[in-house]
């Protein structure tokens, strides 16, 4: 699990995260949303102990950040900027991280043999890390991230330079890693992708925590909302309001969009609702996290 | 034996196979010098024009030897200064230094191995341009190889205090460029310092006393305590190097 207790860190006097705390539990995968320059990448670096804070703790798997060495065999860090050895080939590269782990030498040839296979890497193992694409250079860096049997994996923008097969391919193996009991920390500008592999998220805005929570509670809090699209539903503009908490109800022509305090509630009612009025529902949706991430992070988070 | 920590083995290994056209480069260019200086001396007096010919002594092997320290002494130096600076910058400049520190390594054993590195190529690169000139040399006439290997000890001195030196720069520099030509200028000060205190008492406190005593040592009887004081230079540039290394932001 990852703990932090009121993590701070200037860079001089610029902010990089402040009074940040948040837990996520053995076997989660939290994502860390933010603008640029909120802190996301900050705070994966002081929890991989590649900065120091200023002020606070953190505790990864139960070790604190102070102790660098026993956290580093504890985590695997993917860096947002995949810079690899380019006079080192594949394989040798998943070599000298796993030989920096003081694995054993038979172990290190099977494990860095099973990560190659799994990460679609084996027909690349003896091509200099130069010459790879983007992509393979991040799934090269998965392999480095994973060769320690990280109880915690520490990703920072992992799927940027993947093409959707591979997106979808690393989003499942995240998942997989989760429910083995890895810790997974991620960040992420990509939100769909955060609410496909998250359970709980993290929003930084400015260096500080702005929401940390479940994404449903997240949505309901920030964007409760229920849209439902069918011929003539502007009709029932005036029955639906004042029903299931609805605080705003807007109507457009073929559309009504709820504001709503019981989301579950206002979904329910506005499928009997149209059953009842032999309305044909077109389509029914809470707007998703984008919406709420704007309406909490404003026009920073859009830029 | 007491086998050596695992992952200064990897860094190792991996400064060499990064360094793999730096470092035969250097014992080339030793070689070469050994070679050249050799060749000058065979070659003299005939390769100058008649009327200069009876202005220079005749030459020997102990000339040519005595040539190729002093060629080892300025380029030789100046190239391993550059080469161990620019090795400390890159991983900083290129960024890769947070691949390695993201693994449980510490900070002090990534400059060790460069260091190790650096200093180990050095010196090999030296032990083998010191036989090949004497081997040479023969063609010129005898010499004694006890002679070439004492002066060889005294320049490796040097060669500890140059790579010691130019580690600690290149951990102060975050780019290559700067980190190599601060240990070039330093490099050329020591030697022009050296010379300048050359006959006075100072001169034995400067790091570069073993290597005016390497050149000495070719023609001269000369102590190898000589190598003591670039030794004592050298061990506390390469703990201040490594220090300056881990605590680097």
């Amino acid at each position: 699990m990852i703990e932090v207790r009121n993590l701070t860190k200037y860079y001089g006097s610029i902010r990089g995260v402040e009074d940040l705390s948040l837990k996520v539990p053995k076997g989660a995968v939290c994502g860390l949303i933010g603008p640029n320059g909120a802190g996301k990448t900050t705070t994966l670096k002081l929890l991989c102990c590649l900065l120091k804070p200023t002020s606070g703790e953190a505790w990864v798997a139960g070790v604190s950040i102070r102790e660098e060495l026993k956290v580093k065999k504890l985590i695997g860090y993917l860096p947002e900027s995949q810079i690899l050895y380019g006079f080192l080939t594949v394989r040798e590269h998943i070599e000298l991280a796993g030989r920096l782990h003081k694995l054993p030498r038979a172990e290190l040839k099977a494990k860095a043999k099973a990560l190659m296979e799994e990460l679609k890497l084996s027909q690349l193992e003896d091509r200099r890390c130069g010459a790879l694409s983007l992509g393979q250079r991040r799934r090269v860096g998965l392999a480095l991230a994973l060769i320690g049997d990280p109880e915690v994996l520490l990703l920072d923008e992992p799927t940027s330079g993947l093409d959707p097969a591979q997106r979808a391919s690393l989003l499942k193996l995240i998942k997989a890693m989760a429910e083995e009991g890895r810790t997974v920390l991620l960040s992420s500008h990509v939100l769909h992708e955060v609410s496909e592999a998250c359970s709980t998220i993290a929003v930084l805005r400015e260096g500080r925590l702005a929401y940390h929570g479940s994404l449903e509670e997240f949505r309901e809090r920030y964007c409760p909302i229920v849209e439902v699209e069918a011929p003539g539903v502007e009709k029932l503009e005036s029955e639906v309001k004042g029903m299931w908490g609805a605080k705003s109800v807007k109507a457009e022509r073929g559309k009504l969009t709820v504001e709503a305090s019981d989301l579950d509630a206002a979904r329910v009612g506005l499928v009997k609702l149209l059953a009842a009025h032999s309305l044909p529902v077109r389509s029914l949706r809470s707007p998703g996290l984008e919406e709420a991430y704007l309406k909490l992070v404003g026009e920073e988070g859009a830029a | 034996m007491r086998r050596v920590q695992p992952e200064l083995e990897a860094l190792i290994w991996k400064e060499l196979k990064e360094r793999k056209l730096a470092y035969p480069s250097l014992a080339a260019v030793m070689l070469i010098l050994g070679a050249a200086s050799v060749a000058v001396v065979y070659a003299l007096p005939e390769i100058l024009p008649e009327e200069l010919r009876g202005m220079i002594p005749e030459l020997g092997a102990e000339d040519a030897i005595a040539d190729y320290f002093e060629n080892t002494a300025q380029i030789a130096l100046l190239l391993i200064a550059v080469v161990t600076s620019t090795s400390m910058a890159k991983e900083v400049e290129k960024g890769t230094l947070e691949l390695l520190l993201a693994h449980p390594v510490r900070r002090e054993l990534v400059a060790l191995a460069k260091l190790t590195s650096s200093l180990a190529a050095s010196l090999g690169s030296l032990a083998l341009a010191s036989l090949a000139t004497w081997a040479y040399s023969r063609i010129l006439g005898p010499y004694p190889l006890a002679k070439v290997l004492k002066a060889a000890l005294l320049m490796s001195a040097s060669i500890a205090y140059t790579c010691a030196s130019s580690a600690l720069l290149g951990s102060l520099f975050r780019a290559q460029l700067s980190a190599g030509a601060s240990a070039a200028a330093l490099h050329i000060a020591s030697l022009v310092a050296q010379g300048l205190a050359s006959g006075h008492w100072v001169a034995k406190l400067l790091p570069h006393y073993s290597t005016q005593m390497a050149l000495a040592a070719v023609t001269k009887e000369i102590s190898l305590k000589a190598a003591l004081t670039p030794l004592a230079y050298a061990t506390l540039l390469a703990l201040a190097a490594l220090v300056t290394y881990a605590r680097r932001k």
